[in-house]
């Protein structure tokens, strides 16, 4: 019984590996330009370099929380990048060329997905 | 498509680990779990941000029973701190109960499954409460309920490897083993948790969880 449940325990860790082995390849400029903002496939927690909005919020606490709020920006198809910073507690989106999402949009989206917006910051162009 | 290999993986293994049952709107989990002689696995899908709809599979070896139903998972509380988050949930299904696992379906009776979960945890720390029951028709019921403390040995940041080390108290007041205390080891990383561990008897324990 409990040597089952072993082996039950060992399938499952290596069921993990190929979905943890993801490459950190994160887009060029040029590259991002050339797909739709959904297909960008930027590693988890790859930083946006230059971001157009910068948002706090509060209750992230995990990759789980993270992945929600990286799913749900990239889920409008409207930026080019999303970055979760677990430590800054905050969400970076880079829009895509010519897209925008005002900040109303942004905090109820934050809110639908389970968080508190604290503060919406736009960066100088 | 993508999103159906977990979720085949998820149901092959005829495995629910215990974790938030719900995500963000139009995210979807599965989830699996073996502990004290028990199978549980259940498949999520966040319709709101408050309620998550699911398809759950239960079945006990010791009493030997299965329940299979359909039901929903409700965020009744949650505290979105700077550094934490709490979450209080109910949970409930209602579906079949029936005897004798190889006969899948044998003496089947209406039955329902509740549930309350209520968590805690910031990045270091976390603490989890869990009540759950099941009744049949004709009087037949089963209550059960985990606690759970964790530290993080590191503080990992988005997409790294993310590591728990956690004491599980499980108590099922009828089974020959009513108190398992548990050691459990918690990885996650991605989309993909996974979790082991073992009971001061030997018994085994092992979860795992898909979100897509």
């Amino acid at each position: 019984m409990t040597i089952k449940s072993l082996a039950l325990a060992a399938a499952l860790a290596a069921l993990a590996v190929p979905a943890a082995a993801q490459p950190a390849s994160p887009a060029s400029a040029e590259q991002l330009k050339m797909h739709k903002a959904e297909d960008i496939k930027a590693a988890p927690g790859a930083a946006v370099a230059a971001p157009d909005v910068v948002v706090k919020v509060n209750g992230l606490v995990c990759d789980f929380c993270a992945r929600s709020l990286e799913k749900t920006f990239r889920r409008t198809g409207k930026v080019s990048g999303v970055s979760v910073d677990l430590t800054a507690k905050e969400v970076r989106l880079k829009f895509a060329a010519g897209a925008n999402i005002d900040d109303a949009t942004i905090r109820k989206l934050v809110k639908d997905a389970g968080y508190a917006v604290v503060d919406v910051r736009r960066t100088a162009a | 498509m993508r999103g159906l290999v977990p979720l085949v993986a998820a149901l092959a293994l005829a495995t629910p680990a215990l974790a938030r049952p719900i995500t963000y709107p139009g995210g979807s989990m599965a989830m699996f779990e073996y502990a004290n002689e028990s199978w549980s696995n259940e498949v999520m899908y966040t319709v709101t941000p408050k309620y998550s709809v699911a398809v759950r599979s239960d079945y006990d070896r010791e009493f030997n029973w299965q329940f299979q139903g359909v039901g929903a998972n409700y965020l009744a509380y949650r505290n979105n701190a700077a550094d934490a988050q709490g979450n209080v949930y109910l949970m409930g299904s209602v579906g079949v109960m029936s005897e004798d696992r190889a006969a899948f379906g044998k003496d089947p009776k209406a039955a329902v499954m509740t549930g309350v979960e209520a968590d805690w945890e910031n990045r270091r720390f976390l603490v989890l409460g869990q009540v759950k029951g099941f009744a049949a028709d004709g009087g037949d019921k089963t209550l059960s309920w985990r606690g759970r403390v964790g530290v993080a040995p590191y503080v990992g940041e988005f997409g790294d490897l993310h590591t728990w080390l956690m004491l599980q108290v499980d108590n099922k007041p009828e089974s020959k083993d009513p108190l398992l205390v548990s050691g459990v080891v918690r990885l996650f990383k991605g989309p993909v948790l996974v979790e082991f561990g073992a009971s001061q008897k030997g018994d085994a324990f092992a979860s795992a969880m898909f979100y897509f």
